[in-house]
């Protein structure tokens, strides 16, 4: 491949990108991820033993994915030692949704829920990602750390962010959907796809349609089921700005295939293609029964359809033998609602102080740490936005009882002023006191004795 | 593939396939997940491995990995989630170019797709199709428009000094 100036300059500047990646630290992860998974099966068997012993004592199906199970299934890889039991459950299309334990820590919430397919229909399985939602905060991570297959039930870790505008010490929480697609699968190529599927339009249809100008959304309505695509149905076609305009109505709500279009076009027997115009398309993913839209900022309904337009830069007159094919891929979902309401017991941030971090050549001053057993909280102000991006850059450990630790996962905000404001959130529980150090990578480290 | 080394190809391969998960995700934490999990994928599944080519399938499991993490980050349908693991590690940084960063992480994931998967690995318009189902036009088109942009941002860094070649 010959390279153009540009392609030589960006081809050049991705040289530059030395990762600092060391094998040894990535086959460590990867070991520890087969260990886990291997784990899983291991923990199923030990748990499938625990649960049998606690129905017989108990009559009732609550110790399986109760909180105490759940301690004892993940050992010290968890919260559930500072963290307050909740036992309630909630089911909707042969899923239940149970919350087994939250805990509140300052503006962290700390949740474990399980879902399982009591229906045994396989939605649930060892790769499936939940969408799970809390009133008035934001969802930083939500890992699987535990999958039943016998039983059909995952347990998932929630870290949940208040937002200011939480109010009271009540917390809705609502499961939203379950993909359970296979991840791995995904991750081989091999997810499920619709290649060139066709679908046939009525010329006369689509100029007997509505009719909006250039820009516009026609009214969105029922068409026709589509042979070979699950939960999917066309919707109103007609013309927008005198061009041929077609919808795709998705469903999402319960059993679904959530559809990934990619590629829309019409054919004829010449091979003449026409495209989707790419500037034209138009969404419309939350509609309700009545396919209006849904009001987002407040929702009194659920939304139970999605909607694309494709336009072609055809005429309906000039739509007579052509095809429309359809290219992409779906997701495996079942959408509903379960909803939680819990209290939450909160435990005080345990240790704060301020600090200077040096990164990079940059100084960045009176950065505030808010210590609590699973996590910490990290609030200050750069001048220069690179000392932002490198501190974001590094690998973050704490150091607790004379280990050096990975934290689990981080998220960080800022805004145009310059302030900035980060969570690193830990693999277990890690009581502040216990806390000696705080690590950047290489580049600079907390003493917290000392600060 | 019974000769499938695990660490002899995490050893050979892990850093480059970091990188360009890296450069994909823009992201230290997913990269470094996707590379692991990239890693994992091919273990278990090596029985599926066609022969041919390590390297090529090593990174088209990092390739497709990083994607469905790219579409699983969009509001619709799913936010991403990671594997439980224990999180002791050994300690490494990035390393990269904060200019280069910054350049990389104003492109719209599907464009760095495409120019990476051209420029890095050379593939053609065709197959950048493919992979992103588009159309080898859309491909094309696009590729262009994400390049420009691109090498505009690093000359713009370049004259601000933040980036030397």
């Amino acid at each position: 491949m010959n390279f153009d100036n540009d392609e030589l300059l960006i081809s050049r500047a991705l040289e530059t990108l030395e990762s600092g990646a060391e094998g040894a630290a990535i086959l460590d992860g990867v070991n520890k991820k087969l260990a886990a998974r291997r784990g899983k099966l291991r923990r199923r068997t030990a748990a499938i033993a625990i649960a049998a012993a606690a129905l017989l004592v108990t009559g009732c199906a609550a110790a399986l994915g109760g909180l105490d199970w759940l301690g004892g299934v993940l050992g010290d890889l968890g919260f559930t030692d500072v963290m307050e039991p909740v036992e309630q459950s909630v089911s909707d299309f042969g899923i239940e949704f149970s919350l087994v334990g939250a805990q509140r820590f300052d503006d962290t919430v700390l949740a474990y829920v399980t879902v399982q397919d009591v229906d045994g229909r396989g939605r649930v399985n060892g790769n499936c990602y939940i969408k799970v939602k809390g009133s008035g905060c934001y969802t930083r991570s939500v890992d699987q750390v535990y999958f039943d297959e016998e039983g059909q039930l995952a347990a998932y870790e929630l870290n949940l962010e208040l937002s200011p505008e939480f109010e009271g010490d009540t917390l809705e929480l609502a499961l939203e959907s379950i993909d359970y697609t296979d991840g791995y699968s995904a991750a081989l190529g091999e997810l499920p796809v619709i290649r060139d599927l066709p679908i046939e339009l009525d010329p006369e249809a689509v100029a007997s349609g509505p009719d909006v100008a250039a820009g516009g959304m026609l009214p969105v309505t029922k068409g026709r089921e589509i042979e070979g695509m699950d939960s999917a149905m066309l919707g109103s076609v007609g013309t927008v700005g005198g061009n041929t305009a077609v919808q795709l109505l998705f469903s999402a709500h319960g059993d679904l295939n959530w559809y990934t279009i990619r590629y829309v076009y019409l054919e004829n027997e010449e091979g003449e293609v026409v495209e989707a115009d790419e500037e034209s398309l138009k969404y419309s993913y939350f509609l309700d029964g009545n396919l209006q839209p849904v009001d987002l900022i407040s929702p009194e309904v659920d939304y139970m359809y999605g909607c694309q337009q494709f336009v072609f830069e055809l005429s309906p007159e000039e739509l007579e033998g052509y095809t429309m094919y359809v290219r992409g891929s779906y997701n495996k979902f079942v959408a509903g609602d379960w909803n939680i309401s819990v209290k939450l017991d909160d435990t005080a941030i345990q240790k704060s102080f301020t600090s200077d971090i040096a990164v990079g050549g940059y100084l960045i001053e009176d950065v505030k740490f808010e210590l609590s057993p699973v996590g910490f909280r990290m609030t200050g102000r750069v001048d220069e936005p690179e000392a932002l991006e490198l501190l974001r850059s590094y690998r973050v450990y704490i150091v607790t009882d004379g280990h050096t630790y990975g934290v689990r996962d981080s998220s960080m905000s800022w805004e145009t002023d310059g302030s900035f404001d980060g969570y690193y959130a830990y693999w277990r529980t890690a009581p502040p006191e216990s806390i000696s150090a705080i690590e950047f990578g290489r580049a600079f480290t907390i003493e917290l004795n000392e600060s | 593939m019974s000769g499938f080394n695990l660490e002899k190809a995490v050893e050979l391969y892990g850093r480059e396939l970091f990188a360009r998960a890296w450069a994909l995700l823009c992201d230290w934490h997913e990269a470094e997940d996707a590379v692991q999990d990239a890693f994992v994928s091919a273990y278990t599944h090596r029985g599926s491995f066609d022969g041919r080519s390590e390297r090529a399938w090593l990174h088209r499991i990092t390739y497709n990995n990083c994607m469905d993490r790219l579409r699983r980050r969009k509001d619709l349908p799913l936010e991403e989630l990671g594997e439980a693991e224990t999180g002791v590690c050994d300690r490494y940084d990035t390393g990269y170019s904060p200019a280069v960063i910054r350049a990389l992480a104003g492109l719209k994931p599907v464009d760095r797709a495409l120019v990476l998967g051209r420029v890095q690995d050379g593939l053609s318009y065709a197959e950048l199709a493919e992979r992103l189902g588009l159309s080898e036009d859309a491909a094309r088109k696009r590729y262009e428009r994400a390049k420009k942009r691109l090498a505009e941002s690093l000359r713009e860094a370049q004259k601000e000094g933040g980036y030397e070649l």
